[in-house]
């Protein structure tokens, strides 16, 4: 396993998308750190409240498409983590992410290279756990880095450098760190099972995007046509819990979401590894 | 008798109503390079994949150096196999290549993919990409890649396939160097009869997903040679005339066929001593068979191809 782990990072490292990822994502921050100090310059207080209703998200209040959104109130500064919560709530940060996981999670198959490989392993199911393993490395590499260059385009950009409380920005890291794995994982499931990049991209990118919330209004009414009243299904869901975790989590908010992302990673983990192993090649 | 490496009892591949490979029984003797021919759909990509590892059997079993069941995955790591076209990482060099699946093995030992580069003749190229390279330049990467753990049986599908004379002539080499220097066991499919009778010891015949044949080099180039062929009611009847005559190497080849591979020029002769002993002679005649045309006889005809 170990070996699998080893092959996977050092494959990973040599993957050109990942650079890619990564640059278009740090051009990405910047770009928007500038955005952002524009609308917040010229935000009044009148524009701020009304900004404020939306920086809250409710399970009632799903957008479709990406939007992020600054928290900060006018007069305060901008502080690091004010414009990471933005980002990581609108899922701009996942949409970098499941793009790699797509790339990487099929590279193998489309390649070809997997026949290479695939007989020779004892347990070919294996392979998802160590490709997950690397997503889960390149997870941590590009939040972490996502969030430090964030930093710098904050001094560059609003002159100097608040990072907002350490506790809540820690904890919030944290949780949102597992909710995003938990969805690279379920478009890596997505993409071995398809086996087809493009499809697999489009579903990837329109569930990072919450076009699943149709479904999820469906599945609402199905619910309570049942009779059970104030079911959200979009508090179950990783893209939920990723929109809807408050920027100042509290343990039973982190414990939750925590929760809803852990059922996702095994049962993404298991189901990739169980078609991985059972299908030809 | 020599001692088999690689023995398949009733392998069968089945999609939908389709059985890819029907009940093949294949028998691959230590050492051997096997030439697997049939033509273009014949079941042999399915029969290596199932041998390979990388597609299950929907039934029949696989004895790899007398493993088989679920035993079978402990001496998978042994088995190095190119099939179809060569799975390459385009954006990495062929080092890169080579040394993915040199982690995944574990090999640590330096210069490990120097030397698998030159066994295949890369070692000037290791450092390129492997989307500049020639189609006989990634076959040979290919087949280096299968190499990587020192497989001793090496499952190599149309490796000649695209390729040009001189791109065959070096994957020819290739092939006989390893078996020659590593004794290694190699089963290679083609469908490309000629190129393979120049290595191959031995030989299986598959055709609609069913193993027609297998033989040796020995017994095909006898079926391929000038002889004469009496077609008789009863040929054991023959047997004590031929014997007394002198004639050794003959073969019975069915009910109503001997085919004798000597001393052509005494069929008149033999025809007499038939008719003394009051053996009726249905035809006599001096026959020889292109390899192609016996292959092409053996699997329906050249109308079909």
């Amino acid at each position: 396993m170990l070996n699998m782990i080893k092959m996977d990072l050092y494959r990973m490292f040599r993957t050109k998308s990942m650079y890619i990822v990564w640059i278009v994502l740090a051009v990405a921050v910047l770009f928007t750190t500038f955005l952002c100090k524009t609308d917040y310059d010229s935000l009044n207080k009148e524009d701020a409240a009304q900004q404020e209703q939306f920086t809250e998200p409710t399970a009632e209040n799903i957008n479709v498409g990406m939007m992020v959104t600054l928290p900060t109130e006018p007069g305060e500064k901008v502080t690091v983590y004010d414009i990471f919560y933005a980002n990581s709530q609108g899922k701009f940060y996942a949409l970098f992410l499941v793009i790699f996981a797509v790339l990487f999670s099929t590279a193998d198959i489309g390649s070809g290279y997997i026949k290479n490989i695939g007989g020779q392993v004892q347990k070919r199911g294996a392979l998802i756990f160590s490709r997950s393993i690397a997503l889960a490395v390149f997870m941590a590499l590009t939040m972490t880095g996502a969030f430090i260059l964030q930093a710098v385009a904050n001094y560059i950009v609003f002159g100097d450098l608040e990072w907002g409380d350490p506790k809540a920005a820690c904890s919030y890291f944290l949780t949102e760190l597992v909710l995003h794995y938990a969805l690279v994982l379920i478009c890596m499931a997505i993409a071995i099972v398809l086996k087809n990049n493009v499809i697999s991209m489009v579903i990837s990118i329109c569930l990072t995007m919450n076009v699943m919330s149709i479904v999820y209004g469906l599945v609402n009414s199905a619910v309570r046509k049942m009779g059970i009243h104030n079911f959200q299904m979009y508090k179950y869901t990783i893209t939920g819990k990723i929109s809807l975790l408050p920027m100042n989590p509290g343990g039973n908010d982190c414990f939750l979401a925590l929760g809803v992302a852990c059922v996702f990673i095994i049962i993404m983990i298991s189901v990739s590894s169980v078609v991985f192993q059972k299908r030809d090649i | 008798m020599s001692e088999m490496l690689l023995e398949t009892r009733g392998l069968t591949k089945q999609y939908g109503h389709h059985k890819a490979v029907d009940s093949v029984s294949m028998h691959i003797k230590k050492g051997a390079i096997y030439g697997f021919i049939g033509r273009n759909g014949a079941g042999k990509t399915t029969c290596l994949k199932m041998i390979s590892g990388l597609s299950k059997p929907t039934s029949g079993e696989i004895e790899i150096f007398g493993y088989k069941g679920k035993d079978l995955q402990k001496v998978r790591s042994r088995v190095g196999c190119l099939i179809e076209a060569p799975g390459l990482y385009g954006n990495m060099t062929a080092y890169e290549n080579l040394n993915i699946k040199c982690k995944l093995l574990g090999i640590k030992k330096a210069d490990y993919v120097e030397e698998i580069l030159k066994t295949v003749g890369l070692e000037q190229v290791g450092r390129k990409k492997t989307k500049h390279f020639s189609l006989g330049m990634k076959q040979r990467l290919g087949i280096g890649l299968a190499l990587v753990g020192e497989p001793d049986l090496l499952v190599l599908d149309e490796p000649i396939n695209g390729l040009d004379p001189q791109g065959i002539a070096e994957v020819r080499d290739t092939i006989q160097r390893l078996q020659k220097e590593r004794n290694m066991t190699i089963c290679i499919s083609s469908h490309i009869l000629e190129e393979l009778s120049k290595i191959a010891t031995d030989y299986g015949i598959i055709h609609n997903g069913s193993l027609l044949q297998e033989l040796t080099r020995d017994e095909l180039m006898r079926k391929c040679s000038e002889r004469m062929e009496l077609t008789l009611d009863d040929p054991k009847r023959a047997i004590p005339v031929l014997d007394a005559m002198g004639f050794t190497s003959y073969q019975v080849t069915d009910k109503e066929h001997i085919h004798i591979f000597e001393r052509l020029s005494e069929s008149a002769s033999l025809n007499m001593e038939l008719a003394k002993a009051g053996i009726p002679v249905k035809g006599i005649s001096i026959t020889s068979e292109e390899l192609e045309a016996y292959f092409l006889n053996l699997t329906g005809g050249a109308s079909h191809a």
